[in-house]
Formats: C-alpha cells, structure tokens, sequence
C-alpha cells in the first residue's frame, strides 16, 4: 500500500467581487511510496499548498480521492498518519516552545509522559534548545520554522508533509533542514515537501513532481527527470587561432579558450577537430542541466500545449 | 474519551491564556472596576435609596461589560485564529471540527467565569459596604453568567459564518432581543387583538430568540427578594440546552467551512 495515493483531485475556488472561478488543482493523480522522499515543485499559486492542504483535511477536494494509508483525507484516523507544516507557520506568539509542544501533544491525545520525553526530543532535534524560555513572538523566522518542524514531528507521524521548510531559513537552517528530511527517511518514514529552493529539492528529493496551473506536468525519479535533460560540455584548450565547426567559443580561461558543443554535435567530434588542428586541450567537464532546467523546459511545454 | 476531551480542553485552556494576554480586555475588567466607585458615588446623590442605585447602576455596568468582553472574545478568538493561519496547525491534527469549536466555547466561558467572579465579588463588597444584605449576589451574577453562556454560544455561531464585526453586531442583537422578552409578547398579543397576521411572525420569533429577561436577576438582587431553587437548576438547564443547540449549528457550519 501507498502512503500517500491521490486521484482525479480537483478544486475550485470563486475570488473577487464578480466570484470568477478559480481552478486551482485539476486532476492530479499522485502516488507516494512507503519511505521515500517527495518533491512537489512548480512556481507560485501553481497548487502545491491547494493540494497539501486537501491531504492534510484543510479544504475538502471537488472531486477525485486522497488515501492516507488506506484512510480516506478527511478522516481523523489519516491525520493520525500525518505531521503537517504550513508555509510560514503562525503560532500562538506568547507561548514558548515547550508550551507550544505540549499544545499540539494535547491534541494528539498524547500521554503526558509521552509529551514530556518528545518535547525534549524535538526541541533538541530542530536545535532549539538556547531558546526554550523565549515567547514564540521573540523568535526570528527561522527559528518559528524550527519550532514549526518540531510542532509537526510531535506524534512521530509516519508521513511529514512540509509546505516550502526551507523558506526563510539562512544557509545553515537550510543544510538543517536537508539534514533532517534525510535523518527521518533513515528513520522510515515518508517525507512530502514543497520547495522553491530547487538545489535542496535535488539534495534530497528520490521522486519529484512538477506541478504548473493545478495540472501535474511531469514526475518521476529525480535521476530520471535529470537523464531526460540535455548533456552539457565545457572544454578548456589553447593552441592555433582557428574556429572549429563544432564547437563554440564561449570564453576564455586565463590565456586558453573556453568551447562549449554546438547544438547536435557529438564530443567526440569536438575533441577530434581540436587536436587535428594542434590545439591542447586543458579540461573537459561535463555536467546535466539542473532540475531548474527541467521544471522551465516542463512549464514551457505545458504553456505551449495549452 | 481521552482523545475527544484532552484537545478540547487544550483549546479552552490555551484560549483563556489568549484572552488574559490581551490588554483590551484587562482594561474592560479595570473600568468596570471603576463603575463600581461611580456607584457608589451615584448612591450617595439618592435620597434614602443608596443601595439601591448604587447595586442598580453597578449590575448594569456589569452586564454591560460581560457582555463587550464575552462577544469580544468569542469574535477574536476564532477571527484571530484563521487571520494569523493557527487553524493550520490544528485543524490538521487529528481532530474533530466540532472539537474546536466547542474547545473555542468553553475557552471564553472559562473569561466569562472570571470576569463574572471579580466583578461578582466586588458587587458583593459594594454591597456591604452602603450596608445590604448582598446574600443574591451570587445568584445574580450566576444568572448573568448563563446570560453571557448562551450569548457566547451566539457569537462562535455568527463568527463560524461571517465577519468579525458583524458577528459582534448580530451577537449583541440577540442579547438585546433576548431581554425584550415580555415587550415581545406584549407586541405579539396586541398584533393578535387585532387580528394582525403580524402576531405569527413575533410568536416564532420569541419562540427562537432566547428568553434573557428570564435570566435576569437585577431586582431580586437589589430586593433581596429570595430565589427559589427550582428556578436556579432550570436556568442552568435552560442556558445548558440552548448553548449545545447553537454549538450544534455552529460546529456544522464550521466543518463546511474551507481553509484557503
């Protein structure tokens, strides 16, 4: 069984004075495995926090089905699976974090030793431990997205689902956060995330899906995704003035010229014109277009299709 | 039971530290404190009815800043939950909606049994000190609290469906349409007189507004007249059954509504 199983999801929302009709997710068809972690990416009001929000019983979907372990979204008992942090999560502001933690154990129902043990647990885990007697309305972003992280864990939920957990945060938070999608994988459980951070959605994501106007335009295992992208050369060499067919002269590096493949050419081919014609190649590096190249190239064609 | 009870407990007790935190209503309990020298001083310009006035003017104020301070709570509280997207963390947790709701309700009964003990407590002292008996305090402002029960129940009902300002608006509505129960009927009874077709339109209407007059116990407080216990237990009764009939509406309202 899945983790997470979504089908034919849809929802709409009317805004304004005229209530125009909104669609903001449109049959999405998702399955999350047991373990793994998820990237959903695509760029603003594409419906990535529309759809965290109907997984989690936020909003109630127009249509189409969400199984959490087998138990339907707007159950208790599939919340029961889940810890959920919203973007930019608010919390009651003179609260502090242990007060905060033990809150959210309460809705659990959890025994107050159990609350107790987690609190310390967590408030170490997400390194809050310098600020435990500070009211949650004198923490600085970051370290609400901290305690937003640990409010989530606190029932040691199988699924985390994290709506953008990286935004806010400084580098370090970010390598923090990364740290810890990875430490809960190990850990088993399952971890659903959004970001817009795509080097961290790369860093630790196994499967992704791109999302763009409410539609899922493109998902699969992220070496997939980044297999399907075009391959990309630079090479370093110095020699005889001469321009090559094909390669293309993009640079200079110190006194040597920097050649980048020209469109449909082999590098094989490349390398061979060079050294045919006396020049000395320093360095070849190659490398795959990043996810961001793969979301832009997604999004691009999902524009053209419509 | 214990993960039905434990989150709605969490709610109200965590409400309670919301409202206690906020000045407004720290400064709505200060001058009503204040009221209470003013009623003093307003008995001393009455002739020969000093306690009268002064316990009068003193139980007016009271009701008057109960109720500011019960549909001031109730709207915020809720408004203030889904504005600052608190709701987001807790709505996804594994609760019931009407968890919340009643979690939200008996938060601002816990203000309202506060507010309604001090200034209980200092009508009491007022009252001893221009020399009554004060012996009905406690069952006058007992009656106010149930009055500030079902008007708290209102105003989650309207703040589930609409905005902050106008649930405040219609909330203080019904407490007033509430304590016009006996002009109600007689409007009611002169529309019958005269054969107005009206007189069905007032009759369903004091039929579903609730009957505060009922539990008003001003003039047997300043009276002393005695209050039988008959009357004590089908007041908690009456505000108990009225408030979990609102609580229903409002907690089916509530799971309706969307998060965006």
């Amino acid at each position: 069984m899945n983790a997470i199983e979504i089908a034919g999801l849809s929802k709409s929302f009317r805004v304004g004075f005229w209530r125009k009709k909104i669609r903001a997710v449109r049959h999405v068809e998702l399955s999350i495995k047991r373990g793994e972690i998820f990237g959903l990416i695509g760029p603003n009001g594409s419906g990535k926090t529309t759809t965290f929000k109907m997984v989690t019983g936020l909003m109630t979907p127009d249509t189409g089905q969400i199984r959490i372990h087998g138990h339907d979204a707007a159950s208790i008992e599939a919340r029961r699976h889940i810890g959920f942090l919203p973007e930019n999560p608010y919390f009651y502001e003179h609260l502090k974090v242990p007060e905060l933690l033990q809150f959210y154990g309460q809705l659990h129902g959890l025994p107050s030793t159990t609350i107790k043990s987690r609190t310390k647990d967590l408030i170490e885990l997400v390194g809050l431990g310098h600020a435990v007697n500070r009211p949650i309305k004198r923490f600085s972003k970051g370290m609400r997205q901290r305690a937003g992280l640990a409010q989530a864990l606190m029932n040691d939920p199988e699924i985390v689902i994290l709506d953008e957990p990286q935004s806010g945060l400084d580098p370090m938070g970010r390598r923090d956060v990364r740290e810890l999608i990875h430490s809960l994988k190990e850990a088993g459980k399952t971890v659903v995330f959004s970001s817009h951070i795509l080097p961290d959605v790369e860093a630790v994501c196994d499967r992704v899906a791109v999302i763009h106007r409410g539609e899922v335009v493109d998902h699969g295992s992220l070496s997939d995704l980044l297999a399907r992208s075009e391959r990309r050369y630079e090479i370093v060499a110095s020699g005889p003035d001469f321009t090559p067919n094909s390669l293309r002269l993009v640079g200079t590096r110190g006194e040597a010229n920097l050649y980048n493949l020209q469109h449909g050419r082999e590098i094989g081919e490349g390398l061979q014109e060079l050294i045919q014609n006396g020049m000395v190649i320093h360095d070849v590096t190659s490398g795959q277009e990043a996810l961001e190249s793969v979301l832009l190239a997604d999004l691009k064609k999902a524009g053209e299709e419509e | 039971m214990r993960q039905i009870v434990l989150p709605i407990w969490a709610i109200a007790l965590n409400s309670l530290k919301e409202s206690i935190r906020n000045k407004v209503l720290l400064s709505l309990l200060g001058f009503a404190m204040l009221t209470s020298l003013l009623a003093v001083l307003l008995g001393q310009m009455s002739m020969h009815e000093q306690t009268r006035v002064a316990m009068d003017f003193f139980f007016a104020t009271s009701t008057v800043f109960g109720v500011v301070i019960a549909v001031y709570s109730s709207v915020t509280l809720l408004n203030t939950e889904i504005e600052r997207r608190t709701i987001y963390t807790i709505m996804s947790k594994p609760i019931d909606r009407y968890q919340f709701v009643v979690g939200k309700f008996f938060g601002v009964q816990l203000v309202n049994a506060l507010s309604t003990t001090i200034l209980g407590l200092v009508g009491y002292l007022t009252f001893r000190s221009l020399g009554g008996d004060g012996s009905n305090t406690i069952y006058a402002f007992g009656a106010l609290y149930l009055q500030l029960s079902i008007l708290t129940a209102f105003a989650i009902f309207f703040a589930s469906l609409i905005t902050p300002l106008f649930s405040g608006v219609c909330s203080i509505g019904i407490f007033v349409a509430g304590n016009l129960h006996s002009q109600w009927e007689d409007i009611a009874l002169l529309l019958r007189n005269n054969n107005h077709p009206a007189h069905m339109l007032i009759d369903g209407l004091k039929q579903v507004l609730p009957n505060m007059e009922a539990l008003n116990l001003s003039r047997e407080l300043v009276y002393n007249t005695p209050i039988p216990r008959e009357y004590v237990l089908s007041s908690i009764w009456y505000a108990a059954v009225y408030c979990a009939a609102i609580l229903f509406f409002a907690s089916l309202l509530f799971s309706r509504r969307q998060f965006q």
